[in-house]
């Protein structure tokens, strides 16, 4: 594979992917979406780890195979798919997962070209937290919140209005609705960072007309960030 | 209570219990919830402009959890718990006990009090070769491969004059070493990987590190995986003094990874290198204290105080 080759991982239904990947065509790069049953079924894994080095090799059963040529990663891989263990027993197939999970993990975090997004060592596709982490931290940050309660019974009027939608892409905020201020981007952008996040979708309410952080999602709507998220994510994949 | 330690699991359980005494034996006020008691508690928190603030519950209690100062969890699954296990997912008393352990996550997450661990913390114990990535910009670690090839595994067993197996994952985590038999068992790869490494000759040292303070021990054992070491005599742990470089090594690799408390298994080389094989974020570090006299846990309570 060439650096102009990435791969995109995700589910076949998710149609943000394949969005990007028709663009990402257009613009002259090879790109191959690969489904997370293919990482998993008849293919062959080899993750080296020494003290100063690592190699990884992944052949797929279409015969591909993906190695530290690649030229960068996609990664939209939020779950795997049920995996039944030879025994029939539960905990064995859930086993079977956790170590499925924590093998492509260690995999994607070794590779050398720009994985958007890193995983952490519990998910697979990158930072996750409750809204209520995603809340306190964006406090921290300087963004305003809705109070956040245990208890179910609180009535908030955020889930009233559709919220509004930003995208993150490494420094660049992209507001398709153009009606959060630069300053609220540079927080938005400190809120991606200390949560190690590449890219993600940041969601407001606005229906008071002051925006309040409602929670933050590390999978983007790829198209609702047009040409300029593309022109960004071309840019973050040839970064060194 | 104002200004107190919050200790979180079974009060038996030797890790909470030991700590649980040093506190008592420093005058530091403690509470202890007791998780088998989760049906009759409640948690409720919230977040606001001002913060995070909130109160747990029990049958005893009431208090604020604004002024817990320190707060150290050995919480176990509360789908394990005895009173819990036998119910439906859909009970009110499973859902009860999922709400509360769900909000002390919450604010075990958050709180600014100091916590050992936060469960994020804890996050690459979830993913051994990911770790290895972390620990290897401190300390040296074994050659490792992950795969899910029989011939890239016997490859690798071939290369080396001992090889040891173990999962990937921080499940079902035992040290097994690679034999004649298991030549049989490769085939099976093909549905799961396994991670594989070169068997390092030398001797163990579980070093304890609590905030900058460190305990190390020297572990004496003809086990593959001395935690499993049934023979006669068992393990023998003595105390052992590190070098200051080695030391301030682990320290460093501790407070990286966001961890409070860790246990890092390290192996001294007789090549003279010092291997980091992993990081344990949850230590059951009372057998290491019982066994040697060290003072874990008089650290642990000092450190939940904020000393």
């Amino acid at each position: 594979m060439s650096l102009r080759a990435i791969c995109i991982l995700c589910s076949p239904e998710d149609k943000h992917a394949l969005w990007l990947a028709i663009q990402l065509r257009a613009r002259e790069w090879q790109v191959e979406l690969i489904q997370p049953e293919e990482l998993l079924i008849r293919s062959g894994m080899q993750l080296r780890i020494t003290s100063g080095q690592t190699e990884s090799i992944l052949h797929l059963a279409r015969g591909m195979t993906i190695d530290n040529q690649l030229g960068g990663v996609i990664n939209r891989l939020f779950t795997l798919p049920p995996l039944h263990s030879e025994s029939g027993r539960q905990a064995d197939s859930l086993y079977l997962e956790e170590e499925w999970r924590a093998a492509l993990v260690a995999w994607l975090a070794a590779l050398d070209c720009p994985v958007l997004n890193r995983p952490t060592g519990v998910s697979l596709y990158g930072t996750t937290m409750s809204d209520a982490c995603w809340r306190y931290l964006a406090m921290q940050t300087g963004l305003a919140v809705y109070p956040w309660f245990t208890s179910s019974d609180f009535a908030v009027a955020e889930e009233n209005e559709k919220p509004v939608q930003v995208l993150v892409a490494g420094k660049h905020v992209i507001d398709p609705q153009k009606i959060l201020s630069s300053k609220m981007h540079h927080k938005i952008v400190t809120l991606a960072v200390i949560s190690q996040l590449h890219l993600c979708c940041v969601e407001f309410d606005y229906s008071t007309g002051s925006p309040r952080l409602l929670r933050l999602d590390p999978l983007l709507p790829f198209a609702a960030g047009g040409d300029t998220l593309v022109t960004t994510i071309e840019a973050m994949l040839t970064s060194p | 209570m104002n200004d107190f330690v919050l200790l979180l699991g079974i009060p038996d359980e030797p890790p909470l219990a030991l700590v649980a005494a040093a506190l008592q034996r420093y005058k530091v006020r403690t509470l202890i919830w007791n998780q088998q008691k989760v049906s009759a508690s409640n948690c409720k928190i919230q977040i606001n402009d001002s913060g995070i603030s909130g109160t747990l519950t029990c049958s005893e209690w009431i208090v604020s959890l604004e002024d817990v100062i320190g707060a150290y969890t050995r919480l176990a699954s509360w789908m394990a718990l005895p009173a819990i296990k036998k119910l439906s997912p859909t009970d009110p008393q499973a859902t009860h006990a999922a709400s509360v352990h769900i909000a002390l996550d919450t604010w075990l997450e958050i709180t600014p009090a100091r916590v050992v661990n936060r469960t994020s913390a804890n996050d690459s114990n979830n993913s051994k070769p990911y770790q290895s990535l972390m620990i290897r910009r401190y300390f040296y670690i074994p050659e490792t491969l992950v795969t899910n090839q029989p011939d890239a595994a016997l490859d690798f067993c071939c290369q080396h004059t001992r090889t040891i197996y173990k999962s990937i994952s921080g499940e079902r985590s035992i040290v097994t070493e690679f034999n004649i038999h298991d030549m049989d068992r490769l085939h099976l790869l093909r549905n799961s990987p396994i991670q594989l490494q070169e068997w390092i000759s030398g001797f163990d040292v579980r070093v304890h590190v609590v905030g900058n303070r460190t305990f190390a021990t020297r572990v004496e054992s003809t086990a593959v995986d001395y935690r499993y070491d049934y023979s006669n005599d068992g393990a023998k742990f003595t105390p052992f003094e590190l070098p200051a470089d080695v030391e301030e090594a682990c320290i460093e690799l501790t407070a990286e990874m966001g961890l409070g408390l860790a246990g890092l298994d390290l192996r001294f080389a007789n090549d003279g290198k010092i291997i980091c094989f992993e990081v344990n974020p949850s230590p059951a570090y009372s057998v290491f204290e019982s066994a040697t006299g060290q003072p874990i846990s008089d650290a642990v309570a000092i450190y939940l105080a904020g000393g």
